[in-house]
């Protein structure tokens, strides 16, 4: 069975942008500890197509900073972004790399502040939608 | 001198610009009142989604007037804009502050879910679709 969010973290790692799964990134947890963390969450999107094996979806990303470093998860929030939307390259194929993410990615909204916990952690967050295969 | 292959009769010409432009001023009109209407319902689900504790935030609903320019109709529906944002008797703090919080967070909520705007609005999609084939539908009717 596939795993979208899991085929979207094995991405950014392998793109240098998380250290990896259950490392840094998360998927459908929200951790307290380690204060840096990227988040994925699924969510539904507008769902199949009759006829077709893919599947509309979305997700979001949260990007937590650690209080010491309130600009880290503006930054790395970007560097996710911009890895999941290259303007040259709208499809996203890299089965072929051995990694298990094939999907149109376009985004919802560009990266931005949401709110400072109560431990003085910044989050920032967008959204994508993602047409890819099912789980 | 060769007979004209085509002959324009000017009368016909006019009558057939001006029924288009009926049909357009038609269209135009449907859908306006078709995208309030469509706001309107997916407002009331989204009423029924905001998380709930003061109803501050639900209290700061609003849908503005349709707007058309160039042929683009559009219209803002959500919470809290400048002009309806509500402060949170609790909290004192105004609920455009938080609403968005609200929405994007994925924790549980006592009385409501994240996401109560995006939600409806994507569930309405295929509802949205058809009642826009049926504007312009009642428009090329009335145009005849």
């Amino acid at each position: 069975m596939g795993d979208m969010l899991l085929a979207v973290v094995n991405y950014l790692q392998h793109e240098g942008i998380v250290a990896g799964d259950s490392i840094d990134t998360y998927r459908d947890f929200t951790p307290d500890k380690p204060d840096k963390a990227v988040i994925l969450q699924e969510y539904p999107g507008l769902g199949t197509f009759r006829g077709a094996k893919g599947a509309h979806r979305r997700f979001q990303v949260i990007v937590r900073s650690s209080a010491e470093d309130p600009e880290w998860s503006k930054i790395k929030a970007w560097e996710v972004f911009n890895a999941l939307n290259k303007p040259e390259r709208v499809v996203v194929d890299e089965r072929g790399w051995g990694l298990n993410l094939w999907g149109v990615l376009e985004p919802i909204q560009v990266p931005s502040k949401l709110k400072v916990d109560y431990n003085n952690r910044v989050h920032y967050v967008f959204n994508m939608n993602i047409i890819t295969d099912r789980d | 001198m060769a007979k004209p292959l085509l002959r324009i009769n000017k009368e016909s010409i006019q009558k057939l610009e001006d029924k288009f432009d009926k049909i357009l001023s038609n269209l135009v009109a449907e859908c306006e009142n078709m995208l309030e209407t469509h706001a309107g319902e997916v407002m009331i689900q989204s009423n029924d989604e905001i998380p709930k504790d003061t109803l501050s935030a639900l209290d700061s609903e609003f849908i503005d007037d349709v707007k058309t320019r160039d042929h683009q109709i559009s219209i803002r529906y959500g919470y809290s804009s400048p002009e309806s944002t509500k402060i949170n008797p609790v909290t004192g703090k105004p609920t455009s502050e938080y609403v968005w919080e609200l929405h994007e967070i994925f924790t549980y909520h006592v009385h409501g879910k994240p996401k109560y705007l995006e939600d409806p609005t994507t569930q309405s999609v295929d509802r949205f679709k058809t009642k826009v084939e049926e504007a312009m539908n009642n428009a090329l009717k009335s145009g005849r």
